[in-house]
């Protein structure tokens, strides 16, 4: 080869790798920021007196109050979470809080995403990866992402999915880089998370302020059945928590698995939820991990924390307050030896039998016609068989403990006043002549047997085809 | 076959070509060429054997015939009479037609059942039959006929080596969607060993960042908007479908252009220059003009292998004779070019499928084309009377703009899947236009959210302002590797940065080429 096209490859060559140094830079400062992660990670790195920290994702920084627990414990607690952490994170993110602290305790907060998938959300990365300190963290972060997805391009070229939407996404995340405090408070504590404000309280907690609340938020079990995913402790997971409690242990760091207390509807709605915490918990107990299990803690322990939900996983500030001190009671009577298994329910049946209300209820149109048709959560083939093409069906459900039965009554609603259209029945089912009850209202009230609380629902109909 | 596939798959073919000895280079071309056809397809590769070794074989024969023809004359030449020579040379050349004629059918007849004969029994309401469609059949089947057609008009040499000639038909780059190369430019090109010339291999490398700019950041960007509206034309009012055409101008362009780029500059990285099939066509001043520009390689077969042939055939001769002697010595000329346009047009709807809005796409082409030939004296006229307005700029903007309403009408019919359809969305368009679809938030609602419409306005900017550069006559790939290492670098790095941060990932339903089908 002559000497001048050896000299222009190694031009080409040079141009790649001035190329790929500007892509690791656009890894950095092109990306949008999440203000309160970079927040967090900030105030982790800065310090070096944590004693407590929580690690997970969305679920662990919305539920979590550190300030609570520090003060009922006396323990200096942190929040460290980001939200879509799964067990890739949660290695990296423990890493980089042994570089400035020697924590006593982490506890793990996790969720059925955080074993179901071995997936980490793109979100997860793009959110913690640029903030890292130590190259080998990076490195060793981005190999066991890769490993589980085998999006190799996708995790370097964070910019493409994650990317800045205008300069000033640019210009902010600079500046949070090279200016952090200052630039925090030229933003202002206060930011959204789609629909929802949100402040950063220190101490890694981020409170979420809103007025919505998970009202709708049931229909877990239907949405399962038709994408078919399901609960599961993936292989490549188990190994993860493995590599993670021998992690800890190395440090000197006890290591607490706390499963987060999912919604009591969502409980109802999809009981292979605590199957699944179930099979954690045993894995945990087989593996020598510490696991406890909020989903069954007992009212005297954790008041039900349903009206403090604002989507289907997260709660606003005063359910956090409430878990908080949850939790803070907990460790500290763990902490005394004393005994707590009387603080949770013993087992999935106890939990469901002492669940004694309905949580909420709704009402789905029949459509025969219809590929994905919700009222196939009733019994498939007894509605079918009621569907003669001459008969509108309207199907009312709730979720309710199995241990019990329901029941349901409709009305025609005219403004507020209701005019009954059923008297109380055990089947959700409301049948008229086609067309008669379309551009209505109906109201449907679903309570226990026996039990004269009613929760409501009100559906305005359509023609369904 | 994944675009980032083909992409390593071409680095790492070019890198082994050049490492190999010169004299099987050509051989290592090949070899390539089929196993990527193979892997994008393993039952299309008989079709493209048969239809290589038949057209190898047909023309060898052709050429032998013709040389025994010539032999024979040689010997024979002086017992011969006017008469027997004449003779002679029509049994010869009526025994060569025939055999150029039996692969011509033959081949035809293979693309035309593969391609045609579902769509047609559709027509029918008959039972599909569900052939497979190889890939780039139209393409390499067309090249591959013009082959023929050379070597019988005389044009050129039949090629001895049928593994040559295998590659001529195969190489890799152009398969997908053409160009349709001429044997005499391509096929010494694809045998004769390159050296490895750096510049060349980066203006290559250029030119495929650019056809993947084309492809993957516009087309695949404008796809999802342009399917949901005339998927669902019934919900959008005239504007909203309006907008939709433009974009479907702006992806067909880019996508096809953008993969023909693509390929040109794969085909570089090995040395070979493949023949230009896009010249700016958005910048026309007529129809003519635009499919001058647009698509040239099929344009230019068109008008070798049929437009010549029909318009000079003896019944047009006949006719312009018939028509001059009644007087009309301009329509006798432009008769038979306003009826072969309308032929040619109506084959190259045929050649994009056997749907009626192909056809009626390609007679829409071909009567506007024939009747700006019918109506060239009163041009001429209105040029002479108002010489300075012609000739100003704003006259050329002008007859830019009207070549590209007139373009984008014809691409209601392009897209639409029927007829009925490209009629009722033209209707829509002129008569309910829907203005508040513009702004209540529809247009965020098919497939682009805002960020995508401003990647689409950057991106389109930045084509138009390449494509002014180049329609005034700087060679902008010269320009920018011409100036000084870090500005080239910079340009070159902001360029591809931003080709990075935008283009359409795979797995989508935009990421095929739409050339690829015909």
């Amino acid at each position: 080869m002559k000497k001048s096209a050896f000299r222009g490859l190694l031009r080409l060559a040079a141009f790649f790798l001035a190329f790929a140094v500007f892509v690791c830079v656009g890894g950095v400062f092109f990306l949008r920021t999440d203000l309160f992660a970079r927040m967090m990670l900030l105030e982790m790195q800065e310090r070096d007196d944590l004693d407590l920290v929580f690690i997970g994702s969305s679920v662990c920084r919305d539920h979590v109050n550190p300030r609570i627990i520090s003060e009922a414990t006396g323990r200096t607690a942190f929040n460290a979470s980001i939200p879509c952490l799964a067990m890739q994170g949660s290695i990296a993110l423990t890493e980089e809080l042994y570089r400035t602290h020697s924590p006593s305790t982490i506890v793990l907060v996790v969720e059925p995403y955080t074993f179901e998938t071995e997936r980490e959300g793109i979100e997860a990365e793009d959110t913690m990866m640029p903030w890292l300190s130590s190259f080998s963290t990076k490195r060793d972060y981005y190999r066991r992402l890769v490993a589980a997805d085998g999006w190799y391009m996708d995790r370097i070229l964070l910019f493409r999915d994650m990317g800045a939407q205008n300069p000033l996404d640019i210009l902010k995340t600079v500046a949070l880089r090279f200016f952090p405090h200052e630039t925090f408070a030229r933003l202002g504590n206060k930011a959204m998370d789609g629909k929802v404000p949100v402040t950063y309280e220190g101490q890694g907690f981020v409170r979420y302020e809103t007025e919505l609340r998970a009202d709708e938020a049931v229909r877990q079990k239907l949405q399962r059945q038709v994408t078919g995913w399901e609960y599961e402790l993936l292989p490549a997971s188990r190994q993860m928590l493995l590599e993670y409690r021998d992690l800890l242990a190395a440090h000197g760091t006890e290591l607490i698995v706390l499963i987060y207390p999912n919604m009591n509807a969502h409980n109802l709605a999809e009981p292979a939820f605590l199957g699944y915490n179930r099979s954690l918990t045993f894995f945990c107990h087989n593996n020598g991990i510490e696991c406890v299990n909020f989903a069954l803690a007992k009212p005297e322990l954790l008041p039900n924390l349903d009206p403090y939900y604002f989507d289907i996983y997260h709660v606003v500030g005063e359910g956090a307050d409430l878990f908080s001190s949850a939790v803070a009671r907990y460790l500290n009577l763990r902490a005394a030896g004393a005994d707590t298994s009387s603080l949770f329910y013993g087992s999935e049946e106890e939990y469901l039998r002492a669940f004694d209300t309905v949580t909420n209820t709704w009402i789905e149109r029949y459509d025969p016609a219809a590929e994905w048709n919700p009222a196939r959560e009733q019994d498939e083939a007894a509605v079918q068989a009621l569907a003669d093409g001459q008969t509108d069906l309207y199907l009312a459900n709730c979720n309710h403990s199995p241990y019990y039965t329901p029941e349901y009554r409709f009305f025609l609603m005219d403004g507020e006043a209701e005019s009954p259209l059923t008297g109380w029945q055990r089947d959700g089912v409301l049948r008229c002549p086609a067309g008669e009850l379309d551009h209505k209202t109906l109201r449907v009230y679903a309570r226990l047997q026996g039990q004269s609380s009613a929760v409501s629902y009100d559906f305005h109909t359509s023609p369904a085809y | 076959m994944s675009l980032t596939l083909l992409i390593g798959a071409s680095l790492v073919l070019a890198l082994l070509y050049y490492l190999c000895p010169a004299r099987v280079r050509w051989l290592l071309l090949l070899v390539s060429s089929l196993c990527i056809y193979a892997y994008a397809g393993l039952a299309g590769v008989p079709f493209i054997l048969f239809t290589a070794l038949s057209t190898w074989a047909a023309a060898l024969r052709l050429g032998q015939m013709e040389k025994a023809y010539r032999q024979w004359l040689k010997d024979n030449r002086a017992a011969l009479t006017a008469e027997a020579k004449k003779a002679a040379k029509a049994r010869d050349k009526a025994r060569r037609l025939v055999v150029m004629l039996l692969c011509l059918v033959v081949n035809f007849g293979i693309l035309g059942l593969l391609k045609y004969a579902d769509p047609v029994l559709s027509l029918f309401s008959a039972r599909r039959l569900g052939f497979l469609l190889p890939l780039g059949i139209s393409f390499y089947t067309f090249q591959s006929m013009g082959y023929l057609l050379d070597v019988y008009n005389g044009k050129t040499e039949p090629e001895r080596n049928p593994l040559r000639f295998l590659l001529f038909v195969s190489f890799f780059p152009q398969l997908i969607q053409g160009p349709i190369a001429r044997f005499d430019q391509l096929s010494s090109q694809l045998t004769e060993p390159h050296s490895f010339d750096l510049d060349a291999f980066e203006r290559g490398l250029l030119l495929m960042a650019w056809g993947f700019f084309k492809k993957k950041v516009i087309a695949d960007r404008a796809l999802p908007f342009v399917s949901e509206v005339f998927g669902n034309h019934e919900a959008y009012g005239g504007a909203v479908i309006a907008i939709a055409v433009l974009l479907y101008s702006l992806q067909q362009y880019c996508d096809f252009s953008g993969g023909i780029d693509l390929v040109t500059g794969i085909a570089e990285l090995f040395g070979i220059r493949l023949a230009p099939n896009f010249r700016r066509p958005y910048f026309a001043t007529s129809l003519g003009d635009f499919w001058r520009r647009w698509h040239i390689s099929l344009g230019a077969w068109m008008r070798d292998y049929v437009f010549y042939p029909f318009a000079l055939s003896k019944p047009m001769a006949w006719l312009g004779k018939a028509v001059r002697g009644r007087g009309n010595a301009h329509l006798a000329r432009a008769l038979p070019a306003a009826l072969g346009n309308i032929l040619v047009f109506f084959l190259v709807g045929i050649w994009h499928g056997a749907q009626i809005n192909y056809v009626l796409w390609g007679l829409y082409n071909g009567i506007i084309l024939a009747v700006t030939a019918l109506l060239e004296p009163a041009y001429k006229r209105f040029g002479e009377r108002h010489g300075a307005l012609v000739a100003s700029r704003g006259f050329t903007v002008f007859r830019i703009l009207r070549t590209f309403l007139i373009v984008n009408i014809g691409w209601y019919f392009d897209r639409c899947t029927r007829g009925a359809e490209a009629f009722r969305m033209l209707g829509k368009t002129l008569f309910m236009p829907g203005f508040t679809q513009l702004h209540d938030g529809t247009l965020l609602t098919l497939g682009l959210h805002s960020y995508d419409w401003r990647i689409l306005a950057i991106a389109t900017v930045l084509l138009f302002v390449v494509s002014l550069m180049g329609e005034r006559g700087t060679d902008v790939r010269a320009f920018v590797m011409g100036r000084r290492l870090p500005v080239r670098w910079l340009i070159l790095i902001l360029f591809l940065y931003f080709v990075v941060a935008t283009f359409v990932g795979e797995g989508t339903q935009s990421s095929g080429f739409m050339y690829a089908v015909f």
